[in-house]
């Protein structure tokens, strides 16, 4: 099966630290604008949690040159989308412009990283911590289940670890966020040397090289210490469990285990197990849990993408009539079973066919091309690895993953959370 | 461009000029029993998405049964005259491809994306999830159960209940009165006797659509779809003899007339925060204004700086964001607007979104919004079509609504001579801030007296 994807693609770092990474794309009349910076949650401090969130926010209410609401504006009224995320790891901010706005782009990402602290104050603060109090309510809070991935991961990692609280952070940190904390953050983090720019698209290099020059060459680089976490070990302790009561109808399971780092090898093989074992409906624990022996209404099983050891994590949604605890153990019997027995070939390839399909489909938005590029080249200073990631799956074989089992998805390292209905 | 030259940040950038574009050429081809083929090739990457889509969307449910469309959906992929539900799923994905069947309010779909050197296997299997399911008993009972257990589930969910509360309120006595999963009772009495008389009904190549989008032969698509679908004729006249069987005719959808604005509270005591939707029944996706509804709903609320994010999240900080939508149905789908906020403010939530209807109705839209709306439309339209999905999407709009292989070109140069005197009667005759539905799920005993200045409220106790 065909792999071959080319990318033609151009890195530069400007004077200032800034890591630039064009590739050019021409099919659509697009460019795709994409600034990592490498800050996430896991640089903030108990007590703190979800300021790098509140943060991102922050940044979308104008800098000194851009009014408040007019980031968006000026996005939309090209013709463009505009976003941000943030992450354990990382803050992305991104927009696709019709491509002959690029320098509209340019212009609005360099001014909030040059000029962003001019345009803040407390208003704005105030105002943008109440949106994100109403979106930890959304996603969290009044959504079914919706505390069970802070519940579980504040029990997978040490008290203290960096990914032991959730990247939106808890209410209370988040309402406790101060104007002063601002200009720290940004002083240290948001500086052109933690950061890395791609543009993806319908553009040429040299002249793009120069538009970004000519935007962002000027932002001197940051002149604090960046300070990159340590991560404690996540050493095995016995498993752990808790129950979760909360307003659902159908019990759910989640067990997760530390796991690999993103990048390593261990990382895609844990990733093709978790494809094989629950992606689709041929899958081996879909097919048993969900279709043979009528337990499970659903099944998933997933690691994570983080740049420090990861988490891997299967979760199962009970029938109404399941005890719970019966389903716990059909998945933790197959689980550790999986370190015993060799699973079949066919279904590694199945598996592996999978993530060719969702790898394609993945980079046939621009967007998302440029988002790889951007992760690569933060994670491992290797922009063009993005196109030859899919061959990371092609030499795993069921006695790896069977491997993989024995080192990672033990007992004594699992975390089980059941979340049940409020009795 | 010198790269010495010192840049002005104090004004935006003029951009250069845009290099035109416009949506892939549809090739399109009608076998002679009607099934009509919508295909665009995409050769960039080796992936293919295959839909067909037949008229056996949830608007068929029988008043009695709703849910029956998602039933047999869903039972479209376990089990066909070849395969069991199982070889089935391992055809597609052996090779790395993925299937779903199911229907939404319009149609019934099977969908299948796979790489593009197994295109053939994906047509192949279309047509077997297509004329060939056979509807297993033990398949029968176990899609129901899992249905039955969405539906224990789905109250739970803010947003659904909220929706579930609102189409009663909006279209009680019509099937858009239920959700288009069903209701426990309607889905409970489904027999499977019944699921086989709606497949021979509703199933049938005379206003069925095959779509294709990706990186394959046409000239190939249509010879094997020929073979494969030419021989496709309607169950009907082939059922049991004496049976009255029909082909399934669309119904009048007629919604609860109302005077008034009317408040729903969905009891969820305990809640962190309270669902709202408010809004009416709109009009078809077929009216031949709706192009100018896209538009206005856009402005309204369907872009980060719409009238109504910019008012309830960027000035007040209510909420983390808020949309409105003219729903795309072949019947009169709802006009909505949802959105989600602390329970402490949703009474001046709901305010501000009246406040914004009624300015919508009342009073001029500056030309600068009208520009602003109009440039964001056109700008964005090839971001939207990027993928393989993007494009079978697009597909599936213009085969459902049979609307013109040259629409989305259409759209555009239609929408650019669109002016405010357009937009503001075109609120006027479809947006109706007198004659709506409120509905607010959460702890009633916070939200009733904040809401009771709106209009009469009734309490809509929680389910089971």
């Amino acid at each position: 099966m065909t792999t071959d994807l080319s990318f033609d693609l151009e890195r530069h770092t400007l004077g200032n630290g800034l890591k630039v990474v064009l590739h050019r794309d021409r099919r659509l009349p697009l460019v795709s604008i994409n600034l990592w910076y490498h800050v996430g949650s896991k640089n903030e401090a108990p007590g703190r949690t979800g300021f790098a969130h509140l943060f991102e926010h922050l940044l979308f209410q104008g800098s000194e040159n851009v009014g408040t609401n007019d980031h968006f504006k000026y996005v939309q009224q090209a013709g463009g989308v505009a976003n941000g995320s943030t992450w354990y790891d990382r803050t992305n901010y991104f927009e696709t412009l019709p491509s002959h706005h690029l320098d509209r782009g340019l212009w609005l990402e360099s001014d909030r990283m040059g000029f962003f602290l001019g345009g803040i104050h407390q208003e704005k603060l105030d105002n943008q911590r109440d949106v994100v109090m109403n979106e930890r309510r959304q996603r969290v809070d009044n959504q079914p289940y919706g505390r069970a991935y802070e519940v579980l991961y504040e029990r997978l990692y040490p008290e203290g670890h960096p990914y032991s609280w959730p990247v939106i952070g808890y209410m209370d940190d988040i309402a406790a966020a101060q104007l002063h904390m601002v200009q720290e953050f940004f002083e240290t983090y948001y500086v052109p040397n933690n950061a890395v720019l791609t543009l993806a698209g319908d553009i040429e290099y040299e002249d793009a090289l120069a538009r970004v020059e000519r935007w962002f060459g000027d932002i001197p680089a940051g002149r604090r210490p960046i300070e990159r976490p340590t991560m404690p070990p996540v050493e095995p302790t016995g498993q752990q469990r808790a129950t979760l009561e909360d307003n659902v109808k159908l019990p759910r399971v989640y067990i997760a285990f530390p796991g690999p780092r993103y990048g390593d090898r261990d990382w895609y093989a844990a990733d093709l197990l978790a494809t094989l074992l629950a992606s689709g409906k041929a899958s081996v624990f879909y097919q048993d849990l969900v279709v043979s022996e009528h337990l499970a209404q659903d099944v998933a099983a997933f690691i994570l993408p983080t740049e420090e050891p990861s988490s891997f994590t299967v979760i199962s949604t009970g029938r109404p009539e399941v005890d719970p605890e019966v389903l716990e153990r059909a998945l933790m019997q197959r689980l550790t079973a999986l370190s015993d027995k060799l699973l079949d070939e066919s279904d590694v390839e199945r598996a592996r066919n999978r993530l060719l399909r969702y790898h394609y489909t993945e980079l046939q938005n621009l967007s998302e091309r440029a988002d790889s590029i951007s992760q690569f080249t933060t994670y491992f200073d290797d922009p063009a690895g993005v196109a030859r990631e899919i061959e990371r799956y092609r030499d795993i074989t069921a006695r790896d993953l069977r491997d993989l089992a024995a080192r990672f998805l033990t007992l004594d390292r699992s975390v089980v959370l059941t979340v049940v209905g409020e009795s | 461009m010198s790269a010495k030259k010192p840049v002005d940040r104090s004004v935006v950038p003029a951009g250069g000029s845009p290099r035109p574009f416009s949506f892939p050429q549809v090739a399109s081809v009608q076998l002679a029993n009607g099934l009509k083929i919508l295909s665009v090739r995409m050769p960039e990457f080796p992936l293919v998405a295959v839909q067909m889509l037949v008229p056996a969307g949830g608007l068929a449910n029988p008043m009695d049964r709703p849910g029956l469309a998602d039933v047999h959906g869903s039972l479209l992929e376990e089990g066909t005259k070849s395969y069991t539900s199982s070889e089935l799923a391992l055809a597609v994905e052996q090779l790395g491809g993925s299937m779903e069947t199911g229907a939404g309010w319009n149609v019934a779909f099977g969908d299948i994306s796979v790489l593009a050197s197994s295109f053939d296997h994906g047509l192949d299997l279309i047509s077997e999830l297509i004329l060939g399911p056979t509807f297993p008993e033990e398949k029968f009972d176990w899609v129901k159960e899992r249905a039955l257990a969405e539906l224990m589930r789905r109250p739970s969910r803010p947003s659904l209940l909220a929706d579930d509360v609102f189409s009663k309120a909006v279209y009680d006595g019509t099937v858009y009165g239920f959700p288009v999963k069903g209701t426990p009772e309607g889905v409970g009495a489904i027999t499977l006797d019944e699921v086989k008389d709606f497949h021979h009904r509703c199933v049938v190549p005379e206003g069925s659509k095959l779509i294709v989008a990706g990186d394959f032969d046409p000239d190939h698509l249509h010879r094997r779809a020929e073979e494969l679908f030419g021989g496709w004729v309607s169950g009907l006249g082939s059922g049991k003899s004496g049976s009255e069987k029909t082909r399934f005719e669309t119904p009048i959808i007629e919604p609860v007339r109302r005077d008034g604005v009317e408040v729903f509270v969905a009891d969820r005591s305990g809640a962190a925060q309270t669902q709202i939707q408010v809004g009416h029944a709109g009009v078809s996706r077929s009216d031949p204004e709706f192009h100018i509804l896209i538009v206005l709903n856009v402005l309204l609320g369907g872009k980060f700086t719409s009238r109504l994010n910019l008012n309830l999240r960027e000035r007040h900080g209510y909420t983390y964001g808020v949309q409105s939508s003219f729903a795309r149905r072949l019947g009169p789908g709802p006009f909505t607007i949802r959105t989600a906020v602390a329970t402490d403010i949703a009474g001046a939530a709901v305010k501000e979104i009246l406040f914004e209807l009624h300015r919508l109705c009342e009073e001029p839209i500056p030309d600068e919004e009208v520009r602003d709306t109009l440039d964001y439309l056109r700008g964005v339209f090839p971001y939207t079509v990027q993928t393989t999905d993007d494009v079978a999407g697009r597909l599936e709009n213009l085969a459902i609504f049979d609307l013109p292989l040259d629409y989305y070109d259409f759209f555009a140069r239609t929408i650019s001579t669109l002016t405010a005197a357009d937009l503001e009667a075109a609120a006027r005759k479809f947006i109706h801030p007198d004659r709506l539905v409120v509905v607010a799920a959460g702890p009633a005993d916070e939200l009733v007296p904040q809401l009771e200045p709106f209009g009469s409220v009734t309490v809509v106790p929680p389910a089971g």
